[in-house]
């Protein structure tokens, strides 16, 4: 109970993380308050909520429990996509910035989906982060993104209709502490790399990286989501932010308060999440501002030089006098499981976290890496909306620890005969 | 499960199926249909790749793989800059003199929204371009105040009470435009090309009003709208003089002859006609069809504003745009 209690309270942190799109203020806050106090009720009961459905991931390719549920229920002919009731909400999942998400069922054709409430202000109309979400992913079609099937818009109200996907790499990883299993790991990265080569071949970004945006199915397969942040960068001088991007997961150029980012900018977020997916911790984590987030990844890779990254100087928050000097460290000796793995391994992460933007592998090349050559050759040419798991081989591995079924290693993929 | 993540089980066939024509009309009524019911698209599998559209029959193919594309008629594109003889838009335009919220991505962005609510031409009117403007502002903007500015322009004095009413107005647009709008770069530079000579598609933004910082609260001073009865704020870091810009002379050109079709128009760029001609299509052919290529088949090319490698060279003229 008490490692479950730890457990719930680490996973309070990353639901509150999830909250909103965070300043570091407000992450600050939530690091007190996460050491210091009890966690509220409310969050307590989303993550009943959240745990129930874990555990039952691991045989929810029948999510009704067996039931049938054909048979209990009568399909509705004639319902149409677009109208609130043609959807059924079953639970509450989560809260975020400007939306609350129900698990729900389509009454069209019994599929599981995510409704997305958007919260309307009569003065100010659709949020903007909505209007963007919205817009692009009605142009992506892709196995590792999330898919929105169906919008419904009222006077009051403006739901989204994602596709159900039943958990998320946050509390993945908080269901196996300790670091994933290193096959799992090169699957999760395959996918998370494939998903953002098609983004960024569209010329669009997602801006906020972190592990409970990438949502995972019971088959393991990942998808990125919450593109409330995202934008397409393919217009030139458009006006960038540069509040964005998790602090954690915030690349060192943004962080100096360049707003001239592209791709690289989502690069370094799955570099910080492939080091966290093998370590079982934030590769740069509990700052409580933009120096010290600075001051942690300079540990790493040192204090950078014009001859090292040049322009850096220019960049808005760049005071060298400020920071600590800092020599280059091998990524084996920060982060331990590097040195246990292969070391095209520790090579990837350090092609991925490359303080210049301009240095960063690309996704597209990354997908290239010898890191990924232990895998099938055909997930090379699968078509964009084809899961890696259609390739034959592909499939987790059961891991190490599971903090619901501790003592016991389970197997992670289904037969199966029992999808429907 | 839901099916659906068993893409497997609904994805079609081939990417690179051939369609005949009996087919593509086929395909033209399941668009239709497709529009009241997002979710049937599926089976009509991704787009095809088009990266050799030589010749009629592959032409075609990369036409229909573009998935929906618009005609653009001579008259819409010449009711879209006519909305530009408006004086108001015009001392709007000149107003915002370091296009921070007018540059010719922007506007071209309120071209292809008027052509995706399929406007009649009695829709191409002043407060209907303010609102398609501040949609474009809305999705590739993060400065997020300036674009409050349009207000005072579209609502007069009082638009401290009306602005909810224009946001709503604002939310209708995006719903007509079927949600979608996102704008490719390539898109953009289609319109363009149109009339590439055009005074609005002169309205180049400069490079150091790209980034953006978001404001904070304890900034004492909050940015407020001008309107029309102030002038337009002095620019430290364009440090331009305010004087009678070359964009309103060239207006009063363009206005004059609102359609200097030279280039691409005058080569009469009927597409090649499909055998599932759109309804514009059979009603004229004094148009310019235009599609930018979905990033599926985009991919294949190089990135954007590097057309010569996109195979759809200017001369075929094929300029479309793209709705997906």
């Amino acid at each position: 109970m008490q490692n479950l209690r730890q457990a719930a309270t680490e996973a309070f942190h990353r639901l509150g993380l999830k909250q909103r799109h965070l300043g570091y203020e407000e992450l600050s806050d939530l690091e007190d308050s996460n050491y210091t106090s009890e966690p509220q009720p409310h969050w307590f009961h989303t993550l009943q909520v959240r745990r129930l459905r874990v555990q039952r991931s691991r045989s929810n390719s029948d999510p009704l429990g067996g039931k049938s549920f054909e048979q209990e229920f009568q399909w509705k002919t004639g319902l149409q996509f677009g109208t609130a009731t043609s959807y059924l909400n079953l639970e509450k999942l989560g809260e975020g910035a400007y939306a609350t998400v129900y698990k729900g069922i389509s009454r069209i054709n019994g599929h599981l989906v995510a409704l997305k409430v958007i919260r309307m202000k009569t003065e100010e109309g659709v949020p903007f982060t909505a209007i963007r979400e919205a817009s692009l992913l009605k142009g992506l079609k892709h196995a590792n993104i999330v898919l929105l099937h169906d919008i419904i818009h009222t006077r009051e109200s403006l739901t989204f209709v994602f596709e159900y996907v039943q958990t998320d790499l946050a509390q993945y990883m908080t269901q196996h502490p300790g670091g994933l299993h290193s096959h799992n790991v090169r699957i999760f990265m395959f996918q998370l790399l494939r998903g953002l080569s098609y983004i960024h071949g569209r010329r669009i970004l997602h801006r906020d990286l972190k592990p409970q945006n990438l949502l995972i199915s019971y088959l393991g397969e990942l998808k990125l989501a919450d593109f409330g942040l995202a934008r397409s960068k393919s217009i030139p001088s458009q006006t960038y932010s540069s509040e964005v991007v998790t602090l954690w997961y915030r690349p060192p150029d943004v962080l100096l308060g360049s707003t001239d980012y592209s791709t690289a900018l989502d690069i370094w977020g799955a570099g910080c999440i492939f080091i966290e997916m093998l370590q079982g911790a934030p590769a740069f984590p509990g700052v409580t501002d933009v120096f010290e987030q600075l001051q942690k990844i300079w540990a790493v890779l040192g204090v950078p030089t014009e001859e090292n990254w040049p322009g850096v100087s220019e960049l808005p928050n760049f005071k060298p006098e400020w920071f600590l000097p800092c020599e280059p460290q091998l990524f084996r000796n920060v982060w331990k499981r590097l040195g246990q793995l292969p070391y095209k391994t520790e090579d990837l992460a350090q092609q991925l976290l490359r303080a210049a933007p301009r240095d960063r592998i690309s996704a597209q090349d990354a997908l290239q890496h010898l890191y990924f050559n232990t895998l099938p050759p055909p997930l090379v040419h699968l078509r964009d909306t084809v899961s890696v798991f259609k390739v034959p081989g592909v499939r987790l591995e059961a891991e190490a620890r599971d903090i619901f079924s501790p003592g016991r290693r389970i197997r992670p993929s289904l037969p199966l005969t029992k999808c429907w | 499960m839901m099916k659906h993540t068993n893409s497997w089980c609904q994805t079609p066939p081939s990417v690179t199926v051939r369609i005949k024509p009996t087919t593509a009309r086929n395909l033209q009524l399941k668009r239709g249909l497709w529009l009241k019911r997002p979710n049937q698209q599926k089976g009509q599998g991704p787009p095809g790749k088009t990266q050799n559209s030589r010749g009629q029959e592959e032409a075609l193919k990369a036409k229909l793989s573009c998935g929906p594309t618009l005609v653009i008629q001579r008259q819409e594109m010449a009711a879209f800059f006519k909305l530009f003889d408006d004086d108001l838009i015009q001392d709007f335009l000149w107003m915002d003199c370091c296009c921070k919220i007018t540059d010719k991505y922007l506007l071209a962005m309120t071209f292809v929204y008027f052509k995706r609510a399929r406007f009649s031409i009695r829709e191409h009117t002043r407060i209907n371009f303010f609102i398609a403007l501040y949609l474009a502002n809305t999705m590739e903007e993060d400065e997020e105040e300036s674009k409050y500015e349009i207000f005072p322009w579209a609502l007069g004095k009082s638009w401290r009470k009306h602005f909810p009413g224009f946001l709503k107005q604002r939310d209708a647009l995006w719903a007509r435009i079927e949600y979608r709008a996102a704008v490719s770069r390539r898109c953009c530079e289609e319109v363009m090309a149109i009339v590439p000579s055009h005074f609005l598609w002169q309205r180049e933004r400069a490079e150091h009003h790209s980034g953006a910082q978001r404001q904070y609260g304890d900034r004492d001073e909050v940015q407020m709208p001008r309107g029309p009865s102030a002038s337009p704020a002095r620019c430290v870091l364009c440090a331009k003089d305010l004087g009678p810009s070359s964009s309103s002379s060239s207006s009063s050109s363009a206005s004059s002859s609102p359609l200097p079709l030279a280039g691409s128009l005058s080569l009469e760029t009927t597409p090649p006609r499909g055998p599932a001609p759109r309804r514009s299509c059979r009603r004229t052919n004094a148009q310019c069809s235009c599609c930018c290529t979905e990033p599926d088949s985009q991919k294949h090319c190089s990135p954007p504003g590097n057309k010569d490698d996109c195979g759809a060279g200017q001369d075929t003229s094929m300029d479309w745009i793209n709705e997906e």
